[in-house]
This record gives C-alpha cells, structure tokens and sequence, in this order.
C-alpha cells in the first residue's frame, strides 16, 4: 500500500513539474495583458484562471526573472557601472535559459541637453547593454537597440532624483 | 540731420545686426538706443463701417506686437483715426510734439463677403516724406498676415532687409508617450497639429516654404519622413536599421544626417532618393547637429571626440576641423545665422542651460538667455532673431529673442513638452 502511496506522489509531483514546464513556456508569449484577463477588469468572479494563476505576460515573467530591467548612467556618460554587472548577467542568463526570446534594448536619458544629442547618448547607453551582453554568449540577432533620446522618461518629475532614474537602458521582451 | 541719425541707427542695428562689427561697438549702438529709442506714433485705422473697427482695432494691435518683438521701437496710441487719404500737412500737425519717428495711419474696410481691405501709410517725419504705401486685401480669417507683411515690408524700407514675421514655426509637443508635429505663425497664433499618428515624432525641420522633415517613431524605430504642407501628404524619407535623426538641408537637394552605424554615430551627405553619397565626419563617438554656414563652405557640428560634447568647425573644401567651444563641458544644439557669421548654441552646466552665440573664429562669445532647460535655438530668416525651446518650472515654453537687443518674447507655453523647433529661414521658394 505505501509503494502505491509513493508511486502516486511520485505521479503527482511529476505532473505538477508537467505543469510548471507548460506555464515556463508560456512566458515568452506575446499576449496582450489585458486579453489574458478581462475578467478582472469587469470585476467578475470567474474563478480561473485565479490572481495566484495569472498567466505573465513576458515582460512581467521577464522582470519576476531578472528582478531588474533597467540599468543606469552617470550624466553624459555611456559606460556601464560595477553595480549595474549583476543585473545584466541575470539578463544575459534568462537569454540562456529561454533561447526563444529576444530583447528590445532602449536607451534613454534625462531631460537636461539637448534633444539630438540626446538621442545619440541614448543610442551609445543600448550599444553598451547591447555589447555585454554579446560579449557574454548571446547572440547579436536576439538583441536590438533603439533611442529615445529624453522622449520617455520614468518620472516625470524635474529633480536629481528624477534624472537618475531616467537615464538608463530599459530591457523589453519582444518576441519568442 | 535728427533723420539721418535715427536711419543710420536702425540701420546698423538692424541690418548690419552681426555682420562684421564687433559687440563693443554693437553695445555703444544699443546704449545709443537705450537713451533714444525710435518712437512710432499709431493712429488708428479709420474704418468705413462699425461692422470693420473690431478688425482695424486687432490688426493694428498685431502691427504693436510685431514691431515691440524687437525691442527697438516705442510705440505711442495716436487716439483718433487717421485715414489712407489723410492730408498729410495733418499728420504733420497731429503728430506735432509727440517726438515720432514714423507715423502709421490708414483705413480698413470689407469688401463684398467676409474680405478686408487694409490702406496704410508709414510717414517719416524726420524726412517729411512717406515711405510705405500699400493696399492689402485678404479674406478678414487672415487680418494678422496682413499686419505682419506691413511690419516685414517696413523693416525692407527702413533697412534694406525684409522681416521675418509671415514666417512659421514647426515645433513638436505631447507627454511622455506621444508627441505630434504643429505648425503656428511666428508668434504663436494659429497653431494647427499637423501629424496625427499618436506616436513620437519630434525634430521638424524646415527644407523650403512648403515642405519640412521630422522623425517619427511611427514604424518603431526612428525614421526621417518629409511632410508637403501644400498636399498634407507625408512620404518616408529616409530609414535604417539604427539610428537617423532629422537631416538638415544642404545644398542642390542634399541633405546632411546623423546617422548610426555599429557602434558610432556619424553625419553623412545623402541625396534627395535618400541614397548615401558622403561620410562628412569620421570619429569613433557622436557627431551629431549638422548646421551649415550661409555660403555652405563651412559646417558646424556636436562631437564627443575630445570627451564632452563641443561644437566643431569642419572646413568642407580643406576637410579641417577645428574646435569650437571650449567654455563648460557641455555645448550643442549649434545652428548657424542664415545671414552671418554667428553660430547660436547651447551651453549645458548641472542645472542651468543657457542660450549663445559665438562667431565662427571662436570670438565674441556673448550669452543671450538662460533657464533650467533650453534646446532647440533657430535663426529668422532675416538673422535677426533667434526662436528657441526653454523650460522652467515644469512648464516648456517657445521664445523669441531679439539677438541685438536681448528683448525677449515668450510666444508659445504648455505643461506639455516641446521636443524640436524650427522657424522657417531658408530661400522662399
């Protein structure tokens, strides 16, 4: 009786290992949020698929994953910094794990300068993302770049603390 | 003898602005007019009918703002109308003691449905003799064209060098996650979208009267398209895998772009099929902001090649460059006067911007404007004034600044943000 027991868990944990495998290879899908889940926003009990069993856009996966998708710049400055390290490689070992995905790199700076000269910096902040990560074993057609100058900053406000966050290189999952 | 001074005053001031002499001089000019500014005495326009006084009281309002946008001139309310037939033994006694300069006076009146009609005479009184008399007809809509044509034909007559006010600024505005193209006259009226593709497209800049470049996000990446004001059509211009910024007119349907290939970002002379002719700069960073000199012989540009953005100089027959800028660490957006030597940019320090100018050789660097941000500077075709972006308090604002007097203008303001402007300054077509 107990090696029907354990068979049966062993089954068990099988299938649920089944079913982690299946939700991991859904990540990577293209599926709008708001598609996945209109239920919610009718405010409607449904039931499934349950918040805990919400299927991730890949995006949101993407940043469960790396936990960080954005790394930063000092003003004028294009270099990538030692603290920044880490979250790049976190980025580059998602790569591994999901050859299927690629990467939008977009580089971005704070509103101070000026615009042209902004969408070049912003140009060479993607260019350095993009070339660690192809120095670490990615493949450069999984990656691109794109600038956009001082046109999409995360804080809208005026001020240091503002400008810190806005320069960066935002990491975006674009297709499988 | 007093016409023969006011005319060489707003002669030199006017017309030979930064030509060739030196800002030393420039300041005794100003001093100069600072103790004697040119007075103008403005009647009010007669009108033939009740129905037509609102638009002679507007139009003659727009005439005020146009020539105070120099700062050059004081403007004093005659009280009652004078007409186009005027005698002009009248204008001389009803003028008499008011210290003018100029007297402008005239008569309005509506023909058949919804068009006006302006007659207008500027008198000199230091020479006795009248120097501007036209008749202008428009449908009622455009009373501010005909006040601002009066003022760019009184700028010709009095120095030799039409004025820039029929001319039209493009400037991009929107938030954080769309900004659409606009068009509006020189002072901010009549604003009109002009793109309404809901995505970023920013940068416009003039080719001729009646087309512009932009770049536009519209495809995701970062393309340079050209709108026909005279169809509304929009056609791509130009695309790359990489970067490309807004070109910027050259010569005989070239243009000069910024372009990214690999790792760099260079400018390259391209034809009007968009195809590639010329690499114009070589360096292993940014080069960006192409602005030529009037003569075309000479091109001004950002480069990171000495480890801070600066503003270069490459000769284009010799192919030498040389470096402009060396005060701050932070100078760009140049754009090269139309009519001179001058070349305004933008000097960047850790929480100010400020607007200015320098002469070609490196001298007579001269600040003309300061705010937390400014971007964007661009020269009136007459090389006068210099429209620009500048920020503060949040709020982004459109200026115009009069380059030899200072006098500032704020034409356009919005909580929004403004992301590239251009006046119109080249050759009407």
């Amino acid at each position: 009786m107990r090696g029907v027991i354990g068979v049966v868990c062993v089954l068990c944990m099988l299938l649920a290992g089944c079913a982690v495998g299946k939700k991991e290879a859904k990540i990577p899908s293209t599926a709008a949020p708001e598609k996945v889940m209109p239920q919610e926003e009718k405010g409607r009990v449904v039931g499934v698929p349950s918040v805990e069993e919400k299927v991730l856009t890949p995006q949101e996966a993407f940043v469960k994953e790396v936990k960080e998708v954005y790394i930063h710049f000092d003003f004028d400055k294009y270099n990538i910094k030692p603290n920044d390290i880490p979250t790049l490689n976190r980025i580059v070992e998602f790569m591994k794990r999901h050859p299927d995905v690629r990467i939008r790199i977009e580089g971005n700076c704070d509103e101070r300068g000026t615009e042209e000269y902004n969408l070049a910096l912003g140009q060479r902040r993607a260019n350095a993302a993009f070339k660690y990560i192809v120095a670490s074993g990615i493949s450069p057609s999984r990656l691109e770049t794109i600038s956009y100058g001082e046109s999409r900053p995360v804080d809208p406000r005026h001020c240091e603390e503002a400008w810190a966050k806005n320069r960066n290189a935002h990491f975006v999952v674009i297709s499988r | 003898m007093k016409s023969c001074i006011v005319r060489i005053f707003i002669f030199v001031v006017l017309f030979f602005s930064f030509t060739s002499i030196s800002w030393g001089e420039m300041r005794i000019q100003i001093t100069t007019a600072t103790l004697k500014p040119t007075v103008i005495l403005m009647f009010p326009f007669l009108a033939n009918e009740t129905a037509c006084e609102l638009t002679g009281s507007r139009l003659k309002d727009v005439i005020v703002d146009d020539l105070k946008t120099t700062g050059y001139f004081e403007i004093i309310d005659g009280g009652k109308p004078h007409g186009f037939s005027t005698d002009i033994a009248d204008i001389v006694a009803d003028s008499a003691g008011s210290g003018a300069d100029y007297v402008v006076f005239g008569s309005i009146s509506e023909k058949e449905q919804e068009k006006v009609l302006l007659s207008i005479k500027i008198f000199d009184r230091n020479r006795g003799e009248i120097v501007l008399s036209r008749i202008y007809a428009s449908k009622k809509e455009y009373y501010r064209w005909i006040a601002h044509r009066v003022c760019d034909e009184f700028f010709q007559v009095v120095t030799g060098r039409y004025g820039p006010f029929e001319d039209r600024l493009l400037f991009s505005k929107g938030d954080d996650k769309h900004k659409e193209i606009y068009i509006s006259d020189y002072d901010g009226h009549d604003v009109k979208m002009l793109t309404r593709w809901k995505t970023i497209s920013i940068l416009p800049k003039w080719i001729n009267n009646s087309s512009f470049f932009f770049t536009s996000y519209r495809t995701g990446e970062p393309a340079s398209y050209r709108y026909d004001l005279s169809t509304g059509k929009i056609k791509l211009f130009f695309k790359h895998k990489g970067l490309s910024i807004t070109p910027t007119p050259f010569k005989n349907d070239l243009y000069a772009i910024s372009l990214g290939f690999s790792d760099n970002i260079d400018i390259y002379l391209i034809k009007k099929n968009g195809r590639i002719i010329r690499r114009l700069t070589f360096d292993e960073n940014i080069d960006v902001s192409p602005t030529f000199s009037p003569d075309r012989t000479k091109m001004a540009f950002v480069s990171r090649r000495h480890g801070s953005p600066q503003i270069f100089i490459k000769d284009l027959e010799t192919t030498r460059v040389k470096r402009l800028t060396y005060d701050g660490s932070y100078n760009t957006s140049p754009s090269w006067s139309p009519t001179s030597d001058y070349i305004a940019y933008v000097s960047v320090h850790r929480s100010v911007s400020k607007l200015c100018i320098i002469r070609s050789d490196g001298s007579q660097m001269k600040e003309l404007a300061e705010a937390e941000s400014i971007d964007c500077p661009s020269w009136s075709r007459d090389g006068r004034f210099i429209a620009y972006i500048s920020q503060v308090n949040g709020k982004s604002y459109i200026c115009i600044i009069c380059v030899a007097t200072g006098h500032k203008r704020v034409v356009l303001q919005t909580d929004e943000l403004y992301n590239g402007l251009s006046w119109l300054n080249v050759e009407k077509q």
